[in-house]
């Protein structure tokens, strides 16, 4: 083992060690994740509800429930409700991914005990306002509307219909414009008594109190939930055949965004994905920064992603260049994803590079309980926070090479361009 | 002779070539943030080195004596950190994030990279598409043109009213003499701030920076003439169409005292009452009644020509509706505010800092800024004592002699179809 490792091991062994982490299983299925760390007075927490915007009836559903789950309950006002974390200099706020629903709330341990007659409330007497409704649907409008001011959020919104074109990723959490309008706050009261099943919520809170404490409290209010599952349907969509779709937009920048086939969640090569991913397009010394603006001098910005959803795996592609160069450019980029050399000492660093951001981005409490519920949540089980830097560290050369074949098998391009 | 000063587990140290080291010690986390900051942004520069400074902080990423370009990228991503930069229009500075067993080879690759640099003419030659791919990218999103149009419509003298990155036309003529009599100036002891955040000790960070930092030679720092922005005496509004947008953007902002001066704190306490968060004034009457789709408010904490502004989006034709109601509640503030609401606000602000102090990274940039921008540590030191000593008429003089009294500049970005 590197010392790299051995150290940061040890790093991790320090928020880790003894009795400061442990898993509750309500007899509802919900699952309580709680860690108790040491500070000047934080506790901060996610809920995370298995559910996004699979099998929603009308797109949109789930985004604008969420939205409205901290605007007004049978007990609180809207105001009653940010008032109870924002006057500790906290905050709340109820968002939907793809895959689950999220309240993700910070407070001090004094405001601990407002904060979850708050939640309890949240959970189990939303009123969703009617007037909410409309003032949000108008603001969800407005903003699918302006992520087309930006070049790389056109590009994604074109992308996604291509890509996942079928599944319930096609089109972003808010859904389209003349989704929204259909919604109802019926349909939110529907969709919310049909996710909010025990098996479905994971909680995780990470906090500046004793752990039979933390326990003690989240257990009272979570155990009211109701119990039951809200299952999903696996939806995959392999990438059949390369394509490039053009979109003309005015500007100064043509985007170029490209998506290639991953590999699922379960897969023995996603943790290989993970490191070839950086080795691509993660930071100062990956192959698209190196070769595409170093070299190249194309583009100020150009990266990869390879974001974590349950199904239809994609590795994402980005570079924003002069319209002049868009045809070399686009070329470039394909040919730094699928064909240009990867070596040891490449695989070493983007080992390196995960694990130390990975440790970074652990510095609050805030963040550390989303990652703890987000492995729960995507089935990975919590356990994986810790597991994640020997996975990344076992990957070999050999594992990264075979798993780019599946990024070699196909493109599927938008270009952006003036 | 280097003197140290401790207060709250913080030790300030002055070097004998005039460069200030602070090391603050934390043993409530694994992660240490190492920055380097210099007193010099955009508004130092004349009219042909516009985006120099901006310019000079891409130009020692590549390469140094010790360090051959993309070694110290290698080198930092090797250790697991995070390294970046940034210029503003009063400073500029370099930091490293990284696990604290590796705090002293991170603050040496920042030695190398500010005081140590190559700027070589075929590495100016390589960075300056790459810049302009910057500049064009801004000029991309309209939302970088709205607050650039709308500093430009607030100052008519002070080199605030230019871009940090600068225009084409300056940025290709840099040559490595120009930017090398820009660094040679600028980039010495008596222009500089070390500051250290984590579970370090701070004599031994302090004999390491005398060991690198300290063996440079300082040297007085010729200031360029900061050309102070008139009293403005007229409203003033200016319209933009792009075809590129879909709802409108506004800006609306006032001239206001310097960062730090006594009556700022009351600004800050003015500033969370009406635009800050879900509780905030503005969220409440504007954005939960449907008239605005978002609203913020906040100010640039400037050392000269300082800003209050607000600004919001919304659907075009209701910018009348939405401008006449935020006068209002400003207006009607004196009679409305209690002093109830001004300790909630004050309460915030306060317990907000718990958690923005959470990141390292978050403190040092508190400290740097306190002592590079601001010029003094206590911003940093006693900002909460002086939050806490704000009282409701604090509050409401500010509003009267900077916000109702005085003229203001807005500027309404819509969509042109």
């Amino acid at each position: 083992m590197s010392v790299f490792l051995l150290i940061i091991f040890f790093l991790f062994s320090l928020s880790y060690g003894g009795a400061k982490l442990k898993e509750v299983n309500l007899e509802n299925g919900v699952k309580l994740i709680i860690k108790e760390t040491k500070g000047r007075g934080i506790v901060a927490g996610s809920i995370f509800i298995k559910s996004g915007t699979h099998g929603e009836e009308k797109r949109g559903t789930s985004n604008l429930m969420a939205r409205l789950l901290t605007k007004g309950t049978k007990t609180f006002s809207s105001y009653d409700i940010a008032s109870a974390f924002e006057d500790w200099g906290g905050s709340i706020e109820a968002s939907t991914a793809d895959d689950y629903i999220y309240i993700n709330f910070s407070t001090r341990p004094e405001g601990l005990e407002q904060g979850l007659r708050v939640i309890e409330s949240i959970l189990l007497e939303p009123t969703f306002p009617e007037e909410q409704l409309q003032v949000e649907k108008r603001r969800v409008i407005a903003s699918i509307r302006s992520r087309r001011e930006d070049g790389f959020e056109l590009a994604m919104e074109r992308l996604r219909l291509i890509t996942y074109r079928g599944t319930s990723y096609e089109v972003a959490p808010e859904g389209r414009e003349e989704d929204v309008e259909k919604v109802e706050r019926e349909d939110l009261i529907k969709r919310w008594q049909q996710v909010l099943k025990g098996k479905n919520v994971v909680v995780a809170v990470v906090g500046d109190m004793p752990l039979e404490e933390l326990e003690k409290r989240f257990r009272a209010v979570f155990s009211k939930l109701p119990s039951g599952e809200f299952n999903l349907r696996a939806e995959d969509k392999p990438i059949k055949e390369s394509l490039v779709e053009r979109v003309q937009r005015e500007g100064a920048q043509a985007t170029i965004l490209c998506a290639f086939e991953g590999v699922p969640l379960n897969s023995p090569d996603f943790f290989a994905l993970r490191v070839l991913n950086s080795i691509l397009g993660d930071g100062m010394t990956s192959k698209l920064f190196s070769e595409l603006r170093e070299k190249r001098g194309y583009a100020y910005a150009t990266y990869s992603m390879f974001p974590i959803k349950l199904y239809s795996p994609r590795v994402f592609a980005y570079i924003g260049t002069s319209p002049d160069k868009k045809e070399s450019a686009l070329k470039d980029l394909l040919w730094v994803v699928q064909e240009a050399e990867i070596t040891n000492e490449d695989l070493e660093l983007a080992k390196k590079k995960i694990i130390g951001g990975y440790l970074l981005d652990r510095q609050t409490r805030g963040r550390q309980a989303f990652q703890l519920g987000f492995w729960e949540v995507m089935g990975f089980g919590y356990k994986m926070d810790q597991e994640y830097v020997k996975h990344i560290e076992n990957v070999r050369l050999e594992d990264v090479l075979k798993v780019r074949e599946s990024l070699k098998k196909a493109h599927q391009c938008v270009v952006v361009e003036p | 002779m280097a003197y140290a000063l401790a207060v709250q587990d913080l030790a300030k140290y002055k070097l004998k070539n005039g460069a200030i080291l602070v090391v603050k010690h934390r043993d409530d986390t694994e992660a240490v943030s190492l920055q380097v900051w210099f007193k010099v942004g955009s508004i130092e520069e004349n009219y042909q080195q516009k985006g120099m400074a901006h310019f000079l902080e891409h130009m020692l990423f590549n390469g140094s004596e010790k360090y051959p370009y993309g070694e110290i990228d290698r080198l930092v991503e090797g250790m697991g950190g995070r390294m970046n930069a940034g210029t503003s229009k009063e400073y500029t500075f370099y930091y490293i994030t990284v696990a604290k067993p590796y705090w002293k080879p991170a603050l040496e690759i920042l030695y190398q990279l500010t005081q140590k640099p190559l700027l070589s003419e075929d590495m100016v030659e390589k960075e300056k598409p790459i810049v302009i791919e910057e500049l064009r990218r801004g000029k991309d999103d309209p939302i970088n043109l709205l607050w650039e149009e709308f500093e430009k419509l607030v100052y008519k003298a002070s080199p605030y009213r230019h871009p940090i990155i600068g225009y084409e036309e300056t940025i290709s003529k840099f040559t490595r003499e120009s930017l090398l009599e820009f660094f040679r100036n600028y980039y010495q002891p008596q222009n500089m701030v070390i500051v250290v955040v984590g579970d370090v000790e701070p004599s031994e960070v302090k004999s390491f920076v005398e060991e690198t930092f300290g063996k440079e030679a300082g040297k007085p720092v010729k200031r360029a003439q900061y050309v102070p922005e008139p009293e403005q005496l007229e409203n003033r509004f200016k319209e933009i169409k792009d075809k590129r947008l879909e709802r409108a953007y506004w800006i609306i902002g006032w001239r206001v005292m310097p960062v730090a001066v006594k009556d700022y704190y009351a600004l800050l306490v003015l500033d969370q009452i009406l635009g800050n968060g879900r509780t905030s004034l503005f969220y409440k009457e504007l954005v939960e009644k449907g008239l605005v789709y978002s609203v913020s408010s906040g100010d640039f904490a400037r050392p000269r020509d300082n800003l209050f502004v607000i600004s919001a989006s919304f659907e075009p034709s209701r910018y009348k509706e939405v401008k006449e109601r935020v006068m209002q509640i400003l207006r009607e503030l004196p009679q409305t505010l209690t002093d109830e609401e001004v300790q909630k606000a004050k309460q915030r602000i306060i317990n907000s800092e718990v958690f923005a102090l959470e990141r390292v990274q978050r403190e040092a940039y508190y400290i740097g800024y306190s002592l590079t921008v601001v010029g003094l540590l206590d911003y940093y030191l006693y900002f909460e004592s002086n939050i806490r000593s704000v009282r409701k008429k604090d509050v409401l003089n500010v509003l009267e002699k900077y916000i109702l009294s005085k003229p203001y500049s807005e500027i309404l970005m819509v969509p042109e179809k």
